[in-house]
């Protein structure tokens, strides 16, 4: 098992530019690359899975520079998006393709295809053909086509793109058992915030050839160092203002909608910030209360049941507030109906603090 | 007024087909004069391959014509001639079409898209020029005119054919096939013999075969190209029309005929089979 190191990696054609990137991806991890079309991340993928040449900086697999090697010689797979299984052969055929190049003996090739193929649960498809697959079956043969070699890393291309969206949660998290049983490196490229969040140990959230922010999906997603972070990986209601130290130790923003009172963390701030409150974080109050600092008054514009949650819309001054309740949380009170008077309100401590972004 | 706006399944299923039954006859009279208009002639030099006096359908049916063709000397010459050609154009084509559309297709980036027009435009010039510059080619470095000439000449202009066959099969592979080949360690050969041939098989007999037609039945580039020396069939019941109708030329028809189609057969039988093996198993 070797770590597996980006050095002011880059690489640039036509318009696009990927910055200079520094990776380091622990052994065994599940790391994901976030980001919206074109932000870079199957750039970073394509050089890693060595389809393309680094225009800088060098990749390092523990302490082998593998920057200029041939896919096949890194000891890292590729799943590919459709996942490119070989139409004429059989499963058990696509699975055995490398070892068969390889040229090892029949018995060994037997028992290592039937070993990873128990271990993705496709033994029973062995002698099926490609296009008789479902899309999840040609995922988990993918899968076995790309391990069977052992391989320390294995890079996954949008792997549950091709899948029906009501199959996709499911999917991922047989993906996610079958990735802890290898004990390999994985690492996704994904536009899904959903998905990354689901399965990564840690990831990267990258957007116009930058990687922005990488972390837990916990610290990314209650941490996040800027706007687009912020709002790629979840809904965000935002209040612009002005922070000030009313007295030492405490900070408060002041807005067109009010002052609010702020947890300040070591970070230098500029005067110009951004408060972001998650819709979860917020809660409603069918009453005023004098005891809660921070405090919106509202009319429920809008209201989608979902089962588990209710989300509202709350219009408040020239604001559009997003608030997500808790179905239990909702159980314990007065029913609320559109046009409804309520306030809003949240703890310090939950509000994200930001320097301003330009407008949009 | 209120009843008449009830919904009533019945009324509404006849009155659809009286709608649709107008359209239908026309459909099916128009189907029937285009077939008749297609095949009538055909058949009619069919039937005139069988009658005892061409030209005179009272005169009764016979095998004669046939029958001596089949036992003279004049049909197997061109017959084999066209065949060789044939089978020689359109091995060379499919070699050359299949290698530019893996080298320039969906798995390459060499070439770009305006250029794909260079390889459309044999199929858009006229053949008499086609089959002019390309006699004047031959001459301008001595070739030999003859069977060999015919061959490349019938080949260029297959190849474009094959060319776009390939492109549309290749672009049905999912076009990350050969880097999934390349990643699990086969070399650029092997990514080739191992996995880009094996699916694009019927693209390479379709190929094959629309050449083989191709060259078959054609007349014009063969009639620049041949030279003195050598006849296909196309040419010779050319010939033997100049010299007048006659119940040997309605017979060599016929043979053409049976053998163009046939090949049409072999194609589409194979279609069949290869979607019945998809379906079935």
């Amino acid at each position: 098992m070797y770590e597996l190191r980006c050095e002011s990696l880059e690489k640039s054609f036509g318009s696009f530019a990927l910055q200079p990137l520094d990776l380091a991806i622990q052994p065994g991890e599940f790391f994901s690359l976030l980001g919206p079309s074109g932000c870079g991340k199957t750039t970073v993928l394509r050089l890693l899975g060595g389809f393309e040449q680094p225009t800088g900086g060098r990749i390092m697999l523990g302490d082998r520079d593998i920057t200029r090697l041939q896919p096949h010689k890194r000891n890292i797979h590729t799943v590919f998006q459709r996942y490119a299984l070989f139409p004429h052969l059989s499963v058990f055929e696509n699975v055995a393709f490398s070892l068969r190049l390889k040229g090892l003996a029949k018995a060994e090739i037997q028992l290592r295809v039937d070993e990873i193929m128990s271990l993705t649960e496709i033994g029973t498809l062995a002698d099926r053909r490609i296009h008789q697959l479902s899309g999840g079956q040609s995922q988990r043969v993918a899968l076995a086509r790309a391990l069977v070699d052992q391989p320390a890393v294995l890079l996954l291309d949008e792997p549950f793109s091709a899948l029906d969206p009501s199959l996709r949660v499911r999917v991922r998290e047989e993906m996610r058992t079958i990735c802890k049983k290898v004990g390999a490196t994985f690492i996704l490229v994904t536009h899904d915030q959903e998905e990354a969040l689901q399965l990564s140990d840690r990831l990267a959230v990258m957007k116009d050839g930058r990687c922005l922010q990488v972390g837990t999906p916990k610290a990314i997603y209650e941490d996040p160092s800027d706007a687009f972070v912020a709002s790629f990986i979840g809904p965000v209601n935002e209040i612009r203002g002005e922070l000030a130290e009313t007295q030492p130790g405490e900070w408060t923003v002041s807005s067109a909608m009010g002052t609010f009172k702020v947890r300040k963390n070591g970070i230098a701030l500029p005067r110009d910030v951004s408060m972001l409150l998650r819709p979860e974080k917020m809660r409603l109050l069918r009453q005023r209360s004098n005891t809660q600092e921070n405090l919106l008054e509202g009319e429920i514009q809008d209201l989608t049941y979902l089962g588990s949650r209710t989300e509202y819309t709350i219009k408040t001054h020239d604001n559009v507030f997003k608030v997500s309740e808790a179905e239990l949380e909702r159980q314990k009170k007065r029913l609320l109906n559109r046009r409804d008077r309520v306030f809003l309100t949240w703890k310090t401590e939950d509000a994200i603090l930001l320097p301003q972004s330009a407008p949009k | 007024m209120a009843s008449a706006k009830t919904i009533n399944p019945r009324s509404i299923s006849s009155e659809s087909a009286a709608v649709v039954r107008p359209n239908n006859i026309f459909i099916t009279t128009m189907f029937w004069a285009t077939m008749g208009f297609l095949y009538l002639p055909l058949a009619y030099l069919v039937v005139q391959a069988f009658l005892t006096d061409p030209g005179n359908i009272a005169s009764g049916f016979t095998m004669e014509w046939v029958l001596a063709l089949l036992h003279g000397d004049s049909l197997w010459e061109p017959l084999m001639n066209s065949l060789i050609i044939g089978v020689a154009s359109a091995t060379i084509a499919t070699f050359i079409g299949t290698l530019g559309a893996v080298g320039f297709g969906p798995f390459s980036t060499v070439l770009p898209p305006s250029l794909t027009a260079l390889i459309m435009l044999p199929i858009l010039i006229p053949e008499v020029i086609t089959g002019l510059s390309l006699l004047l080619f031959f001459l301008l470095f001595r070739f030999e005119l003859g069977a060999t000439t015919v061959v490349l000449a019938h080949a260029s202009f297959s190849a474009s054919f094959v060319y776009f066959i390939m492109i549309e099969q290749l672009r049905k592979l999912d076009p990350h096939l050969g880097e999934a080949a390349y990643d699990l360690g086969a070399k650029p050969g092997q990514i080739f013999w191992k996995v880009i041939l094996p699916n694009i098989v019927p693209g390479l007999m379709a190929g094959w075969l629309l050449s083989f037609t191709i060259s078959f039945d054609d007349f014009l580039i063969s009639f620049f190209t041949s030279g003195a020396g050598l006849i296909t069939l196309p040419l010779k019941i050319y010939s033997l029309m100049r010299i007048g109708f006659s119940p040997e030329l309605n017979a060599m028809s016929l043979v053409m005929i049976c053998l163009s189609t046939g090949l049409v057969m072999v194609l589409w039988s194979k279609e069949q089979s290869r979607k019945w093996v998809i379906s079935g198993s």
